[in-house]
């Protein structure tokens, strides 16, 4: 091939890229401006040639305010600072479009930067995608904000007529204003112990949504694992002497000192302990063991023999303000936020939560948890 | 004189909260002084010294914060320990309260019977 073929095909190449290709000199003015160029921005050849960029394909500011003819001037002084470059540029007919530019310095035979070569292509889509993932990003951080100032606000105006109700229902509990009847105090126990409940829907809606924010952290300490679950049946003993519920703790030899959340650990007991009690007929048996796994866990149970879960409810006993049958929901009161919650809290651990069950002979819960924590 | 009875001063904007901590407390043997905001409790305290202090965080006019300041750059009042009430309990209100250097943080529905033993145990009776 001739030399002028060469540079015909050349030529032929650069006419019909589908890119964005101009040459300007360092004041700024087009010298070459290539056939897709000339059909992108809407301009001919000879309207374009011996123009400045500023005032035809470059507006003077962007939409933003952004100074471009300063951009423009830099660049004729630092063309290294814009071998890759985004702005906005403008069509003849004024339609705006976001170009991604790269720029390269042409030299003279002395190595003086004469002219700039410009290849863009055209990103307004992907600006305008980005712009709305921003937006949208921006919506959702002020939603969620504005849902944690809510919820931290309805804490507050609720614990306040709530210290109303469950403070003076103690104060007239312990007879220090008076006796009452027993049905008084029957009814009086009516009200403190839905003041009680009401808090710890509250404190449990409160966690659920720092776990759902993921702002839920653990506080780690090293504690007595042993002794918390031997103590762990005071939260309950009352009402298993009441129903005549045998409560029985099997802790393993090794099982000690731990590192974790201590309330939540706690928490997570209570929960299991408190569900065992109230679906436990009067007369059964609730326990609590503890062992070390061979994987560098420790595995408790809690073992009830009350009415089970049957298998096509299983799925929901974990999830969100479900209990499984609305008979027992008014029967057995609760928050139905406390196992979707224990779980949560043994996961955040690093541990697992899981259960097996008989209808009509019992549950046993089971959750593991790390040695070490963190 | 160990039996003489020992007199707290509550600051409290809500009237009902006011009336239970009162009460609870005369019921268990306590004097009592009760101011509904920061300013008026200020007030008092130049003119008298308790011998504890329960303090609510939030309030107009003076939050407990800025009530704390004040009590805490007020010598004659080094040794009386000022406790926070506050319902609001999230970790951040907490840590606060803590920073603030308040002897001790009740969260609010206070548990009665744990508010007077502490009361108690600060006053070490």
């Amino acid at each position: 091939m001739s030399r002028d073929e060469l540079d015909i095909q050349y030529r032929d190449i650069v006419e019909n890229a589908n890119s964005i290709i101009l040459r300007m000199d360092m004041n700024g003015d087009v010298t070459y401006f290539n056939r897709f160029a000339q059909n992108f921005f809407g301009y001919r050849q000879e309207e374009i040639l011996g123009k400045n960029v500023v005032g035809t394909i470059v507006a003077p500011t962007d939409s933003s305010g952004r100074d471009l003819k300063a951009m423009i001037d830099d660049m004729a002084l630092h063309p290294s600072s814009y071998v890759s470059n985004e702005n906005e540029n403008v069509m003849k007919n004024g339609r705006r479009a976001w170009i991604a530019w790269t720029n390269k310095s042409i030299l003279d035979e002395d190595g003086r930067v004469r002219e700039i070569l410009c290849i863009g292509n055209d990103i307004t889509r992907l600006k305008e995608a980005e712009e709305e993932i921003i937006k949208a990003k921006e919506a959702a951080e002020s939603a969620n904000k504005a849902k944690s100032s809510f919820l931290a606000n309805m804490s507050h105006e609720l614990r306040t007529p709530l210290n109303a109700i469950i403070g003076f229902s103690e104060l007239m509990k312990d007879d220090s204003v008076g006796p009452l009847t027993d049905k008084q105090k029957e009814y009086l126990d009516y009200v403190w112990e839905s003041g009680k409940h009401l808090l710890s829907l509250i404190n449990d809606i409160l966690d659920l949504s720092k776990v759902e924010a993921g702002k839920m952290e653990l506080e780690l300490s090293e504690f007595d694992l042993k002794e918390l679950l031997k103590k762990s049946f005071i939260f309950i003993q009352e009402k298993a002497v009441k129903h005549g519920i045998a409560l029985s703790a099997d802790i393993k030899e090794g099982i000690g000192t731990v590192k974790a959340d201590q309330r939540k650990v706690k928490q997570v007991i209570f929960n299991l302990l408190s569900n065992a009690v109230k679906f436990t007929p009067d007369g059964g048996k609730i326990g609590i063991t503890a062992e070390k796994t061979g994987k560098g866990e420790i595995l408790v149970c809690v073992s009830d023999t009350g009415i089970g879960i049957e298998a096509k409810d299983s799925g929901r006993v974990f999830s969100e303000f479900e209990q499984i049958d609305s008979e027992y929901s008014r029967k057995y009161a609760g928050t139905g936020l406390g196992m979707p919650l224990s779980k949560k809290f043994v996961e955040l651990h690093g541990g697992k939560m899981w259960f097996e069950s008989e209808k009509g002979k019992g549950t046993h819960f089971y959750f593991t948890l790390p040695l070490n924590v963190g | 004189m160990a039996d003489e009875k020992k007199t707290i001063l509550i600051i409290e904007d809500e009237p009902l909260n006011m009336r239970l901590t009162v009460d609870l407390l005369e019921i268990n043997g306590f004097n009592t002084l009760s101011c509904c905001d920061g300013i008026a409790a200020l007030e008092t305290l130049k003119k008298t010294i308790p011998d504890l202090i329960l303090l609510d965080i939030n309030m107009p006019k003076m939050n407990g914060y800025e009530v704390h300041e004040n009590i805490r750059k007020d010598s004659r009042l080094d040794r009386v320990k000022v406790l926070a009430l506050s319902a609001s309990v999230m970790k951040e209100d907490e840590e606060r309260i803590r920073k603030a250097g308040f002897n001790d943080f009740i969260p609010k529905p206070i548990d009665t019977k744990g508010l007077v033993k502490k009361i108690r145990e600060y006053l070490s009776i």
